[in-house]
């Protein structure tokens, strides 16, 4: 009897094991990698003539990888990732094939954009450890980085073998480096475009794309206009979000940037309480006047909303608005003819085109994860040069970092944006990634938004502005002797 | 000592051992309250005054991102006192607060006055004006918000037709009317809460003043001012001081409707408490504002208090 009992549990054991190991060879064999036509609607697959991959095998790192040996190692892992609300999709699109790939699981919680900043802030501070992966605004970094709440990545780069190079350096310098050490990747890798609409601009006998704020404010008096004859005016001639906080903050950076203003001067000094300040906020204020209703109180959302429902001829917005203008499952306006261009320049002696980066978000683990390995992974699996164009493809909203992704001949069919965008990159601007960067935001924000909507007078605003970030400045000490002077407004310069 | 006939049991049932357990039981009983209440009591410590004390504490130190960084002693107070946003946070509370309260006071006193008589479906009309109150409070300052919304506010197209005005007022992005929308949310919203607890003291007032008052020849008005107004002053006290907190506390309709814009013209001190406290994580300042806050609120409230309560004892 219990020789029986031997034999036939040796033979349960014999056939668990061949089960398991004919599995594993055929996971191996019929391995899934991303690839555009799993994700990507076959229309837009043909119509952009896109291959079967974006980027070559040797810049993709999922491809690269030996995931039979992370499964391996891996298998059975939990990690979470806290993703913003409205950038879920891309990580939701991946999560099957990573998990089928590594083993590893991934739970994705989202937090909406209004409450992001607290939320992780509360998570750290409190050290619930919570997430093993996050995701934040990319002027956070430092936020998050100087008081050791990320985890920094340089070991885990070089162990997998992730290709920095193929980082675009704007992105790579702002996204991802605090104090020279990578603590992130650059995710949703964003700068601020002007979209036109041609199809509106030949019915008003204009040419473009418009080079100055000039030309942007006379093309946008004569495109505020009736096109149905029922004498209401039915498109704007521009918009842009210009709402209270952060809104206005990002926009008036755009415009400062152009007129010669910046934010801070080398010694840390507020740089935008000067003529140059003055000169953008006034076209600023002049901009809004031929937007639809209620535009200093709109956020990126509703400006996106009312670009896409064809409200406005011109828009001033991140690259994935303009590109989700020809999806015709999202806008209104996807038979039109419209175009991409690199913002324009403003007026004066210190005039520049000087697009900002704002609000792009970047992707770190977390300095007490469970999992940081793992979570890397899957943070590097979700970066990938490939992965990043089928989700900028896919229409998430979410954009690309790679050099590889972003000259990619397929890529740039699939995303009419990225010539404007990657020839914006060398003279973008941003923010320092200091702590202190959202009072600074959020300060500025409020100030430029009481002069659009009238409640102070433009030099009131400003010198009030500049008092206040003066006086955290010097709480938070930077203008003790010793301190490292503030880097350039230009990205490209750090 | 312990009272067999005060207790009422009967003494045949007790023997020296029992009398001496009971006896230890009824020292246990003196401490029975205390039980009883101590759960309550230590929750409350736990939740309300242990996060009081922390937070003055806490208004003495520097503590950015939540890390105490050094004592600053009164450096916050100080730094206050000079906060353009802080000023600006109080005045808004008080046009905003102050002007729904009142409002909300006149309102609901008048209609309480009304259904306080005999009318024709007077249940009914107490049941419509008290739905407002039962709704809560971000789901209708989501619902306003809707109605104000820029280029397609029911609100404006209301008042087209009435000819009231021309255009699409600029609810949420022009100052004055984005106050004015955030007074009438809180009105419509609460304006019930008074006309209830002014009703239900209107209902409870003797009828013997008002008829002696009648019999000598005092008219309704007369009636009113000497009689009626004095006897509900506590009443009165009550409700002005429950909304006034609430008033000073308006952070829910800002939150959800104008986010404190446009520009800070709807930036209440408790928006900007969240603000300092949430989004900059300057929690010894925000620390400094909250105890400020609760000073005015502590003051105001005995002022209203000893007004309604101890002058007339």
């Amino acid at each position: 009897m219990r020789e029986r009992l031997f034999k036939w549990g040796r033979r349960t054991v014999v056939i668990v094991l061949s089960v398991s190991l004919i599995s594993i060879v055929a996971s191996v064999a019929f391995a899934k990698f991303p690839k555009p036509a799993d994700f990507i609607d076959a229309k837009y697959i043909k119509e952009y003539a896109i291959p079967e991959y974006f980027v070559p095998d040797d810049k993709d790192w999922v491809r690269q990888q030996d995931w039979d040996a992370i499964k391996e190692e891996f298998a059975g892992t939990v990690i979470r990732h806290a993703s913003e609300g409205v950038d879920i999709a891309a990580p939701l699109m991946f999560k099957d094939m990573f998990e089928e790939l590594s083993g590893i699981k991934v739970e994705i919680t989202g937090i909406p954009a209004d409450v992001f900043f607290e939320k992780l802030m509360m998570e750290f501070l409190s050290g619930t450890r919570r997430y093993d992966a996050v995701e934040f605004y990319a002027e956070w970094l430092g936020s998050y980085a100087e008081p050791g709440f990320l985890y920094e990545l340089s070991d885990f780069l070089k162990k997998w073998k992730v290709d920095i190079a193929d980082f675009h350096p704007v992105y790579w310098k702002s996204y991802s480096l605090w104090d020279g050490k990578p603590y992130a990747f650059a995710y949703d890798s964003d700068c601020h475009l002007l979209h036109w609409r041609k199809t509106l601009y030949d019915m008003a006998g204009l040419a473009g794309p418009p080079k100055t704020y000039d030309e942007v404010l006379a093309n946008a008096k004569k495109l505020t206009m009736d096109t149905d004859g029922d004498g209401k005016i039915d498109v704007y001639g521009f918009g842009m979000p210009a709402g209270r906080g952060m809104w206005s903050f990002y926009y008036g950076q755009d415009i400062l940037g152009a007129y010669g203003a910046t934010l801070f001067t080398s010694d840390w000094r507020p740089g935008f309480n000067n003529p140059e300040g003055k000169a953008a906020l006034k076209m600023f204020k002049e901009l809004t006047e031929y937007s639809p209703p209620g535009v200093t109180g709109w956020n990126y959302a509703m400006c996106r909303e009312a670009w896409l429902a064809g409200k406005m001829a011109q828009v001033m917005q991140w690259q994935c608005v303009g590109k989700q203008a020809h999806l015709a499952e999202m806008s209104r306006i996807w038979a039109e003819d419209v175009r991409h261009d690199v913002l324009p320049k403003g007026s004066g002696p210190k005039a520049k085109v000087a697009p900002a980066l704002a609000a792009g978000s970047a992707l770190g683990v977390t300095a007490d994860a469970k999992n940081p390995e793992a979570a890397f992974l899957w943070l590097s699996f979700l970066n990938s040069a490939e992965t990043q164009c089928i989700y900028s493809a896919a229409g998430t909203g979410v954009e690309p970092s790679h050099i590889s992704s972003l000259t990619s001949p397929a890529f740039q069919r699939a995303n009419p944006t990225v010539k404007a965008w990657l020839a914006s990159l060398p003279v973008a601007t941003a923010i320092p990634r200091i702590p202190e960067v959202n009072d600074l935001q959020i300060s500025l924000g409020i100030a430029i938004n009481e002069y659009l909507t009238g409640s102070m007078a433009l030099d009131n605003a400003l010198e009030g502005a500049e008092k206040y970030w003066d006086r955290l400045m010097k709480k938070a000490g930077y203008y003790k002797p010793g301190v490292k002077p503030a880097p350039p407004f230009v990205v490209a310069d750090w | 000592m312990f009272d067999v006939r005060r207790e009422g049991v009967e003494k045949d049932t007790f023997s020296p051992a029992c009398l001496k357990t009971k006896g230890s039981f009824m020292k246990l009983k003196r401490f029975y309250p205390y039980f009883l209440l101590a759960p309550t009591l230590i929750i409350l410590l736990g939740v309300t005054l242990y996060p009081f004390i922390y937070s003055v504490r806490l208004s003495f130190f520097s503590v950015p991102f939540g890390r105490i960084r050094y004592f600053a002693g009164l450096e916050n107070y100080a730094e206050l006192l000079h906060d353009p946003f802080f000023w600006n946070g109080i005045k808004n509370t008080g046009i905003i607060g102050g002007s729904a309260l009142a409002l909300e006071f006149f309102i609901g006193f008048t209609l309480a006055l009304l259904l306080s008589r005999k009318i024709k479906l007077r249940g009914l009309f107490r049941a419509v004006f008290i739905i407002p109150m039962m709704l809560i409070p971000v789901v209708t300052a989501l619902i306003w918000r809707l109605m104000f919304f820029p280029g397609g506010s029911v609100v404006s197209d209301v008042l087209r037709h009435l000819r009231l005005v021309t255009g699409d007022p600029n609810w949420i992005g022009q100052p004055t009317l984005a106050r004015l929308m955030l007074i009438v949310m809180d009105v419509w919203a609460w304006t019930p809460f008074i006309f209830m607890i002014l009703l239900a003291g209107l209902q409870g007032l003797p009828p013997e003043p008002l008829e002696a008052a009648e019999v000598d020849g005092a008219n309704a008005l007369q009636r009113f001012v000497h009689i009626t107004l004095p006897l509900l002053k506590p009443i009165i006290v009550i409700a002005l001081l429950l909304r006034g907190m609430d008033a000073i506390k308006f952070f829910d309709a800002v939150y959800a409707v104008t986010g404190g814009g446009p520009g800070s013209s709807t930036e209440t001190i408790s928006f900007y408490l969240y603000r300092i406290g949430f989004k900059s994580f300057k929690m010894g300042y925000a620390s400094a504002m909250s105890v400020i806050v609760f000073v005015i609120v502590f003051v105001l409230a005995n002022y209203l208090l000893r007004k309604g309560f101890i002058i007339e004892e």
